[in-house]
């Protein structure tokens, strides 16, 4: 028996040993195999085996650089690691990396749905990534870039000469124009092409002149080209069709000339004077120095021998749109199409070309012509058939109390089901959208806790926004902000765009207390406003008018202003609304932030307002009427005003607050808020309500990303003063990312109560924990749930209770 | 440390943190974004900012959204507003763009500074790696929303026009992505 323990134990021990053993002795899984060296075929090869096989989706730069970008997508096939072990980080230098000039390689697997793989090398070198397809082994090859040969490589040029061949079956091309000069890009002629035809210059010499034939082509049949020689023969009257079979002329036509129209062509200046210039010419960009970003992008198109014409023709393209030239910036965008039309950015270019087009037709005179091109931007992706997303969640909810000993009390057990769903088709002129945002909520409580299922309409509106024009309108339930409105409300918003820096906006409609209210049929509003902006480089503004009426009496009448400042280190926004029938300020909010030191910054806030909002309609509370007409019937319109007064008193809050970065990681923070309401005087049956104040302060501190990317520690402290009570509270709040799918949320809540009004005082500890899942783009699964001890020290009685709360839910992308 | 900082005259601003070599380009100004809460108050409001920029670490470039939220009663709590912006879904023209949280704070974009001041103490940031293609989207967007939070999700809308926004943004998406 003794020696079977003794076995047993020496078994344990050893497979504890064993377990240890292999924990140490197994490496920790590397999604990086092995990366070696070597020279073959003149280049030396760049070899890098990953533990899962995987595609190369992209590179860049394309040809030459001192840094390799390889985008790579991981399959699940892995040779003895879990394809999650592909997310993560890890920095690689091959033995013999001096051979090819390679200093290290920068393996990265967190972003999302592929990997990345950066090679840095000591100087700019030629490579040539291979594609092996779906493979285990990624390999590169590498050159000096001293020995490029820029002869060789003027074949990735622009200006490059293509080589036909007699093979090529017979297709017919429309020769438009012929001319002993190169035909400029404003000759060019701008129309939607058949699929895989292409408009390009021929170069044919005939009785030792050079001619340039402008044509388009190919077609399969001479019906197409028919058909096109037919829509071109006002623009181009001698255009005539031809056999492309280039029997008389030279097997060597001309692809467009485009780069080396702009002008001479400049010597090669090597590859990291031409990245510089790029750089230079994208700040300009930035800066608005747009002749300048002009004449660098030029000057980078007639260099010869790089690898950056197609980027350098798009935004030598949108430089010249940016800085009003209009003619040429259409010019280049052609050329860019020209030269590039398979690119991936060439449908971009089509719809920048196509905006150009249109605000071009609407002519100079037209103010809002520019306001017009964003949309003309939509319209040019053409008409589109309906499109419809929906959204939808469903989350469970439960409550529950316990006092003493008592039975425990469910105050809530409910589904909570909310649908979203969006259509929208977009025409050449008209954009039309429509949208249903509606939720349900299902009781499962019964008896006296129970209450009736219920419906919520958010939003239910349909929108229809005309882009030659400038006009949108949206009919039926929806929400603003703006213009005085308070709010969500059934009606109409018209909007014009008079301009890139000006809207013109009227509304009608009924106002809404709640998604779970129906129409409110006494109350109805109609109002103007504008909007500004930016004026003064950062400052945009608006105003507004709006009227609004109760059972036919004047509710309120606001006129008022929105104003907002965004500088580099400081921001200022508010607004202001005056009720000019009550000759009472409604409400003004003013907020302003200021940043210094880099890391530090500074806000104050205050908050004036009637509570609640200055109306007529306010005169009901506290009076035996279901509706406004029966106070209309006891009140006069001066007693009513007199008694709504008397309901709204004015709330004034003050907010000031600091925050400071210790470290990128570390934050602290405080804020200070003070804020009182009037005493509402006894009148109309209604009890005077005497003047508060309340007090609040506030400090924590946040650590982020400490231990993981994305993680955040947060520990805080507050107090708050009020008539009723003080209370002290800290609280700790930790999430915590696992993986790039779940999240996890344990937090803690301690409060200490002090009550005035009997003396007692109260613990509260509330431990909660909340949990995300993130499945994919198009599903979330969300749990929280927590627990909530309180005890109450009273003269009399301990006053025990115990809650919880649970939330489950999910939502849905389709 | 003074670091090296260029601003634009208009729309988009460059920044090269001293630190790290990394340049951050960001729109100027983000836009606000409005969700009323009358539960707290007649003109109670619950603020989001959005704004957009690039990371270029050495030729390496990705890109973020960033969501500052924050409210006009004392009463929204921090760990609310980070709940909400854990579970945030954009609409841009209808299209539900759920975002991924990549952090809290700068440095989960590799920054030591913050490309957009915080518009007051109390808020809260967040950040979001997205593609270029999401960027385009927002930015050529006609109607655009967020609707932050799981169980008590709320539906935020841009304050008003938000022009000057809208024009940093269609700049940025025109000159810095291509």
């Amino acid at each position: 028996m003794a020696f079977d323990r003794k076995s047993h134990w020496a078994s344990i021990a050893m497979a504890i040993a064993g377990l240890l053993l292999m924990t140490s002795s197994v490496p920790a899984a590397s999604p990086v195999i092995d990366a070696s060296i070597s020279s073959a075929n003149g280049a030396t090869e760049i070899r890098v085996r990953l533990a899962c096989r995987f595609e190369v989706l992209e590179y860049v730069p394309r040809v030459s650089g001192d840094r390799l970008r390889i985008q790579i997508q991981a399959t699940s096939l892995c040779d003895g690691i879990s394809p999650a072990s592909m997310r993560t980080k890890t920095l690689i230098r091959p033995s013999n990396a001096s051979a090819a000039k390679l200093m290290d390689i920068d393996y990265n697997g967190m972003h999302a749905g592929s990997q990345e793989m950066t090679l840095v090398f000591e100087e700019p070198v030629i490579f040539d990534v291979i594609d092996a397809g779906v493979s285990d082994e990624l390999i590169i090859r590498v050159r000096d870039a001293r020995e490029r040969t820029f002869e060789n490589q003027a074949a990735r040029a622009p200006a490059s000469r293509v080589t036909t061949t007699d093979s090529k079956p017979e297709k017919y091309v429309v020769n438009l124009s012929s001319s002993r000069r190169r035909h400029d890009a404003s000759e060019w002629p701008v129309f939607d092409l058949l699929s895989g035809a292409r408009i390009f210059e021929t170069e044919v010499r005939i009785a030792e002149e050079v001619w340039y034939r402008l044509r388009v082509g190919e077609f399969e049949t001479i019906k197409d080209a028919e058909a096109l020689l037919a829509r071109l023969k006002g623009s181009y009257p001698n255009a005539w069709i031809q056999r492309s079979r280039r029997s008389t002329e030279p097997a060597t036509t001309i692809a467009p000339q485009f780069a080396a129209s702009t002008d001479t062509e400049l010597p090669a200046i090597g590859l990291a004077r031409v990245d510089e210039l790029m750089a230079t010419a994208r700040k300009s960009m930035i800066a608005h120095e747009l002749s300048q970003a002009v004449q660098i992008y030029t000057k980078v198109l007639r260099v010869r021998g790089h690898d950056r014409y197609e980027e350098a023709q798009e935004y030598l393209a949108l430089a010249r749109e940016k800085n009003g030239q209009k003619a040429h910036a259409k010019a280049e965008y052609e050329r860019y199409l020209a030269l590039y039309p398979d690119s991936e950015s060439a449908p971009r270019i089509r719809q920048r070309l196509a905006t150009l087009l249109a605000v071009d037709r609407r002519g100079a005179g037209d103010s809002s012509a520019a306001a017009a091109a964003t949309k003309h931007q939509q319209a040019a992706k053409g008409a589109s058939a309906w499109r419809t997303q929906i959204y939808a969640s469903q989350y469970y909810r439960r409550d529950a109390n316990q006092l003493n000993d008592e039975d425990e009390v469910v105050s809530q057990s409910a589904l909570y089901s909310d649908i979203n769903v969006d259509a929208r088709r977009r025409g050449k002129r008209f954009d039309f959208s429509s949208r249903l945002s509606a939720g349900y909520r299902n009781d499962f409580l019964e008896g006296a806790e129970a209450s009736a299922d219920e419906l919520r309409v958010s939003y239910a509106y349909i929108d229809i926004d005309d882009a030659k024009t400038g006009l949108r309108g949206r009919l039926g339930r929806q929400s603003r902000h703006d213009g005085g409105i308070l709010g969500r409300f059934d009606g109409l918003h018209m909007a014009y765009q008079a301009s890139e820096l000006f809207v013109v906006n009227a509304v009608a409609g009924l106002p809404v207390a709640t998604s779970a209210d129906g129409v409110d049929s006494e109350r109805s509003f109609v109002g103007g406003s504008v909007d500004f902006g930016p004026v003064l480089e950062n400052l945009e503004f608006g105003a507004f008018i709006l009227r609004q009426d109760i059972s036919g009496m004047l509710d309120r009448q606001a006129v008022g202003t929105e104003f907002r400042y965004f500088g580099s280190t400081a921001s200022l926004w508010g607004h202001i609304d005056y009720d000019t029938e009550y000759d009472e300020l409604g409400s003004a909010f003013l907020q302003g932030s200021w940043r210094f030191f880099e890391r530090s910054s500074v806000h104050a806030s205050i908050d004036l307002r009637h509570s609640p909002f200055l109306s007529a309609g306010n005169a009901m509370i506290g009076q035996p009427v279901d509706s406004f007409s029966e106070l209309q019937v006891l009140l006069t319109e001066s007693e009513i005003r007199s008694l709504s007064l008397d309901r709204s008193p004015l709330t004034t809050a003050y907010t000031v607050g600091v925050s400071h970065a210790l470290s990128p990681m570390w934050q602290v923070n405080a804020d200070a808020n003070w804020s009182s309401v009037e005493a509402a005087p006894a009148s109309g049956g209604v009890d005077e309500l005497p003047a508060s104040d309340y007090a609040y302060y506030s400090t924590n501190v946040v650590g982020t990303s400490l231990f993981r990317e994305g993680d955040l520690y947060m520990l805080g402290f507050r107090r708050s003063q009020s008539e009723s009570a003080s209370v002290s509270g800290t609280n700790l709040d930790v999430r915590i990312p696992l993986g790039s799918a779940w999240r996890i949320n344990p937090r803690l809540r301690v409060d200490y109560r002090e009550m005035k009004r009997d003396g007692s005082d109260e613990w509260v500890l509330t431990p909660g924990f909340r949990m995300q899942y993130r499945g994919s783009r198009k599903f979330r699964l969300e749990l929280e749930m927590g627990k909530q001890y309180s005890q109450r020290d009273m003269a009399t009685q301990v006053m025990d209770r115990e809650s919880y709360f649970l939330s489950v839910g999910y939502q849905v992308f389709f | 440390m003074q670091s090296g900082c260029a601003t634009a005259p208009t729309n988009i601003v460059e920044h090269l943190d001293p630190d790290t070599g990394v340049t951050t380009t960001n729109v100027a100004r983000p836009m606000q974004f409005v969700h009323a809460t009358p539960a707290y108050g007649a003109h109670a409001r619950q603020l989001m900012q959005l704004g957009v920029f690039e990371v270029n670490r050495s030729g390496h470039y990705r890109y973020f959204v960033w969501l500052g939220s924050w409210g006009t009663s004392p009463t929204h709590s921090a760990a609310s507003h980070r709940d909400q912006l854990e579970s945030v879904v954009l609409f841009a023209d209808g299209e539900p763009l759920s975002l991924s949280l990549s952090g809290w704070a700068s440095n989960s974009a590799g920054l030591t500074r913050p490309p957009f001041h915080r518009p007051v103490a109390s808020a809260v940031e967040a950040y979001y790696e997205v593609t270029p293609d999401v960027l385009r989207m927002i930015a050529t967007s006609t109607q655009l929303s967020i609707e932050a939070g799981g169980a008590d999700s709320r539906r935020f809308e841009p304050w008003d026009a938000q022009l000057a926004a809208r024009r940093d943004l269609n700049y940025f998406v025109e000159t810095v992505l291509r």
